[in-house]
């Protein structure tokens, strides 16, 4: 069974997640050697129908999702992390959903950087702030430190969504879902 | 020394071109970087200004980076330590930043540098 086909009931959990209200642009499954990152660069310019700006957001966000699956997942396909990841576009923008199994361990560490990201609000001060606060403390790049997702939120200006589903043993399905809500940006984008 | 020339490439990865000239003191960095072994890549460029710094010789620092992904962001801090700590210790240092004004993003991150390590950097639209 292909990795989608394991863990097609987790992404048929979530409401928030699912509810994109758009068509899939793009999307890709499987080991997140270099394939992903030249899908990106050689889509990007042609799918998303922004400006410069949006598509940059959008590759961003991408790119920091694709590496955290790289770096994290525990589905390994020659040392290179096996995930889902997909850009949607709705009425009002773009949304990238990532997927991929964690580890317990990981699993704790990346839930409290998200609880504490969400409890910011989409706040871009309080965010930069806190990236900064990680920064000075020694730990903002290190593994697991998650920096990327920090720095993803600012870059958004949206709130995004998250969900984890225990499976078998200490591991767990993580999906994430950042949203860039083009109308939202003002007129430069 | 040697200077140092690295051509910028794009092949799913992003390598950012790198022009570190010590004949001039002129180090310039331009375009997108996002790198499999981001460490690996900066090691030498970091070694490079340590040891120019050692000559009290003036640097100038054009950044033209328009996109790094955040395991690049530590990689440039160090860069920028080492020349605010040349700076404090008397050494002659300018820092220019070109980037397009319209991008939000990239001005907030240089910001955040501003703020992280008290160098001054110049930020000029282009």
């Amino acid at each position: 069974m292909d990795f989608l086909g394991r863990h097609e009931c987790m992404l048929r959990l979530s409401t928030d997640i699912q509810d994109i209200r758009g068509k899939n642009i793009m999307l890709y499954k499987g080991a997140f050697g270099v394939v992903p990152f030249s899908m990106i660069e050689t889509y990007c310019d042609q799918l998303i129908e922004q400006g410069a700006l949006v598509r940059k957001k959008v590759r961003f966000v991408f790119v920091e999702l694709a590496q955290n699956i790289n770096r994290y997942s525990v589905d390994r396909d020659n040392d290179e992390g096996v995930g889902f990841i997909s850009i949607c576009q709705s009425n009002d923008g773009y949304a990238i959903v990532s997927g991929n199994m964690t580890s317990g361990q990981n699993h704790k560490r990346l839930m409290d950087r998200l609880v504490t990201i969400a409890s910011l609000n989409n706040d871009k001060e309080e965010l930069h702030l806190y990236k900064r606060r990680l920064m000075k403390e020694g730990v903002a790049f290190s593994e697991n430190a998650n920096i990327g997702l920090v720095q993803s939120a600012i870059v958004a200006c949206s709130r995004f969504y998250y969900e984890s589903v225990k499976t078998d043993g200490d591991k767990y399905f993580i999906t994430l879902k950042i949203e860039i809500k083009v109308p939202e940006l003002g007129n430069l984008y | 020394m040697d200077n140092i020339h690295i051509p910028g490439s794009h092949d799913g990865y992003f390598v950012p071109t790198v022009d570190f000239n010590y004949q001039n003191g002129v180090c310039e960095i331009s375009g997108e970087s996002f790198l499999e072994e981001t460490n690996v890549f900066y090691a030498p460029l970091i070694s490079w200004i340590r040891e120019y710094t050692k000559t009290g010789l003036p640097l100038v620092f054009n950044c033209k980076l328009t996109y790094f992904n955040t395991s690049s962001t530590k990689s440039l801090l160090d860069i920028f330590k080492i020349l605010k700590k040349y700076e404090t210790e008397g050494g002659q240092v300018t820092v220019n930043w070109y980037y397009d004004n319209e991008d939000l993003d990239l001005e907030e991150a240089i910001q955040d540098y501003i703020t992280d390590t008290g160098l001054k950097i110049n930020m000029i639209n282009f």
